[in-house]
């Protein structure tokens, strides 16, 4: 129940608003009707004090003194005709009905006097013109400490008798003993008399002797009563002006706050399906939002319609950015394409006189970079071949190695000295190449008729040359053979060696030598020129497969990080002779 | 007198941290070097990638009419510099 309270109230800011205000409108009635009720009945005990008390006293003047006196005399002759010996006053408490009569019956003939008949007539006329409860004449025996009934105006059956006693309240005592006989208002609520606001005034002679006091009794239940109905109306009053007040200010904040908040809402909950539907600027509910509050809700509304012309511009530029990453993704993936077909290079058929087992192959890493080879016949007795790895990854590598390869094929094909095309190959890539790559270069021309192999080496790796009289050895080249591209007018010199039948050449990148294993020791020149010496007598496709699978292990876990290109040759197999 | 700018290279120059390498000696080269120097003591590796940088620097060097040294190379890089004809073309001490 509490918790469905407060969903209510959390949910509903309306309810939330109205629950705070009427909270607040409780507390004020409440104090409002307090407030009022305490002066009201304030005010209405001293207007009533006031009223027994003028009243009293008009009474004690408009009497006549002296059938006042006459009675009284005869009245207190009688009550101390029943008195003790003493002169103490009659034992009351001990009373039965019978001695009651006989108390009361005393007193009867004083009824039919001329003087009771007189003062009861002017009493009663001041009893009834001013509404009070009671209107009586007391003596006041300082004897007995009693208060001696006189005559009461009443007809009622409540009417005091003559001779009744009432006690002395204490105060009036004090005030006696300081002859004081004016008592001021002062309110009793015994069980016979009810609740009362009292006042007595003397009556005095013409000496100024008190005869007897005047009373005058004000039923206090009914000045309450006046009270509380004043209460009630004041309590109706502010509780229907306190639901008035709710009614309207939960009106005015379903208006003003409550109604513009659920438009706002409405018009974000929607922006994304908006703009999913292809919403138009503009069109979409934020922007259509008009909320003129002219307050803070307002501000809330324009700054939700900056968001979103803010977003859609982010948006529109987000969409322009994506589509120019996928733009360039393709680019690449193209270009990577392109790489690998031109890496993937087909073997020429080799003519049949002489019996040549080639064989290349290319290990790529996971990011390819831009090593290459080639195979190709330039003529029909000239067998062209080019191993080759640029410096650098990815695209870049990609571009210059096949901007490489395409110059230097070309350049072979035109027969050219093999330095002379380094050489200008070397000037040409130096000139138009700004992100200095550079490439090692190994080239090679095979006269297959006469086993003539013409060479240039532009920072390759030497070849290796396993003969079949054992005496391997790596092919020399120029002493600082700078890479294709470092530097401008670099000079290369080609070299040149007889193939016999069964000599074996082997050549590769700088990567398969540079491999490291875990402790970061390269592979090194002399563990291959060991697997290649060992190996030699394998076909060709065996022996680069072996050398693979060495290097592999001798690397062990360490992933491979460079392409690596391996090419081998057997030239004219010694059998050969056997076919002739 | 020359202003001398000594940058040092690290243990192993390979293609992870020549990039490294390549963007200190920029920073240096932009702050107007007149010669810069390469110590290359404790370098006891050089891959293709970290020569390619050196080049690229020589390069810059040379084009803004400044000069570059390398010092202190160890035998195995010197024989690296010597087969890859690096030596020829390098200022090295």
């Amino acid at each position: 129940m509490k918790k469905r309270i407060r969903t209510l109230l959390k949910l509903n800011l309306k309810n939330r608003a109205m629950f705070s205000m009427l909270t607040g409108m409780l507390l004020l009635t409440i104090s409002a009707a307090v407030v009022s009720f305490l002066t009201y009945t304030n005010a209405m005990k001293n207007h009533y004090g006031d009223l027994a008390v003028n009243l009293a006293k008009t009474v004690a003047v408009i009497v006549d003194t002296d059938e006042v006196k006459k009675l009284t005399d005869q009245v207190m002759e009688t009550y101390r005709s029943q008195c003790g010996e003493d002169g103490s006053a009659p034992d009351f408490e001990a009373f039965t009905a019978k001695d009651w009569d006989a108390y009361y019956d005393a007193f009867k003939p004083l009824y039919d006097t001329p003087e009771y008949e007189s003062l009861f007539e002017c009493m009663s006329k001041v009893k009834e013109n001013n509404e009070v409860l009671w209107v009586y004449i007391c003596f006041m025996d300082e004897t007995t400490n009693k208060a001696i009934y006189i005559i009461d105006a009443d007809i009622t059956e409540s009417a005091c008798n003559i001779g009744k006693c009432d006690e002395i309240e204490d105060e009036n005592l004090y005030m006696m003993q300081h002859n004081i006989y004016d008592f001021p208002a002062y309110c009793t609520n015994y069980e016979e008399y009810g609740w009362l606001c009292s006042s007595a005034a003397a009556i005095q002679d013409d000496k100024g002797n008190v005869i007897a006091n005047a009373y005058v009794d004000i039923s206090m239940v009914d000045v309450m009563d006046t009270s509380i109905s004043f209460l009630r109306n004041l309590l109706i009053l502010l509780i229907i002006a306190a639901i008035i007040i709710c009614w309207v200010y939960s009106i005015i904040i379903a208006h003003t706050i409550v109604d513009p908040i659920n438009q706002l809402a409405a018009a974000t909950s929607d922006f994304v399906s908006e703009k999913k539907g292809n919403a138009k600027d503009g069109t979409t509910q934020i922007s259509q939002l008009h909320i003129q509050t002219g307050d803070e809700i307002e501000t809330l509304a324009t700054s939700i319609q900056k968001m979103e012309k803010d977003i859609n511009f982010y948006i529109k530029n987000l969409t322009e950015v994506t589509a120019e990453k996928e733009r360039i993704g393709t680019e690449l993936r193209v270009a990577a394409k392109i790489q690998q077909e031109t890496m993937n290079c087909i073997l020429p058929e080799l003519p049949k006189q002489k019996k040549i087992d080639i064989e290349a192959k290319l290990f790529p890493s996971k990011t390819p970079g831009g090593s290459f080879y080639d195979v190709f016949m330039i003529d029909e007795d000239h067998l062209g071949m080019i191993v080759a790895s640029a410096t650098g990854k990815g695209v870049p590598a990609a571009l210059f190695m096949i901007i490489t390869k395409g110059l230097i094929r070309n350049q072979l094909q035109e027969f050219k000295s093999l330095d002379a095309v380094l050489y200008q190959a070397n000037n040409k890539l130096w000139k138009e190449n700004d992100s200095t790559i550079f490439a090692c270069v190994w080239i090679g021309i095979l006269e297959i008729s006469t086993g003539r192999l013409t060479y240039c080496n532009a920072g390759g790796e030497n070849p290796y040359l396993m003969t079949a009289n054992s005496k391997n050895h790596f092919l020399q080249s120029q002493e600082k053979p700078l890479p294709i591209a470092a530097w401008e007018n670099t000079k290369y010199r080609a070299g040149e060696v007889m193939l016999h039948p069964g000599d074996v050449i082997f050549m590769f990148t700088s990567a398969v030598t540079e491999s490291c294993n875990a402790d970061k020791e390269p592979y090194g020149v002399e563990r291959l020129q060991e697997t290649l010496d060992v190996n030699c007598h394998e076909g060709m496709k065996d022996l680069i497969n072996i050398q693979y699978r060495e290097l592999k292990e001798y690397m062990d876990q360490v992933e491979q990080n460079e392409d690596l290109i391996m090419l081998s040759l057997r030239y004219g197999e010694t059998h050969i002779s056997d076919e002739n | 007198m020359a202003e001398e700018k000594t940058v040092k290279a690290m243990k192993r120059i390979d293609a992870a941290n020549a990039p490294i390498l390549e963007e200190e000696l920029k920073e240096v080269i932009a702050k107007g070097a007149e010669c810069l120097i390469i110590d290359m003591e404790e370098t006891v590796y050089i891959c293709s990638v970290g020569l390619r940088v050196l080049l690229a620097t020589q390069k810059t060097i040379r084009n803004s009419g400044n000069e570059m040294k390398i010092i202190h190379v160890l035998p195995q890089i010197m024989e690296n510099f010597e087969m890859t004809g690096f030596s020829g073309i390098m200022t090295i001490e």
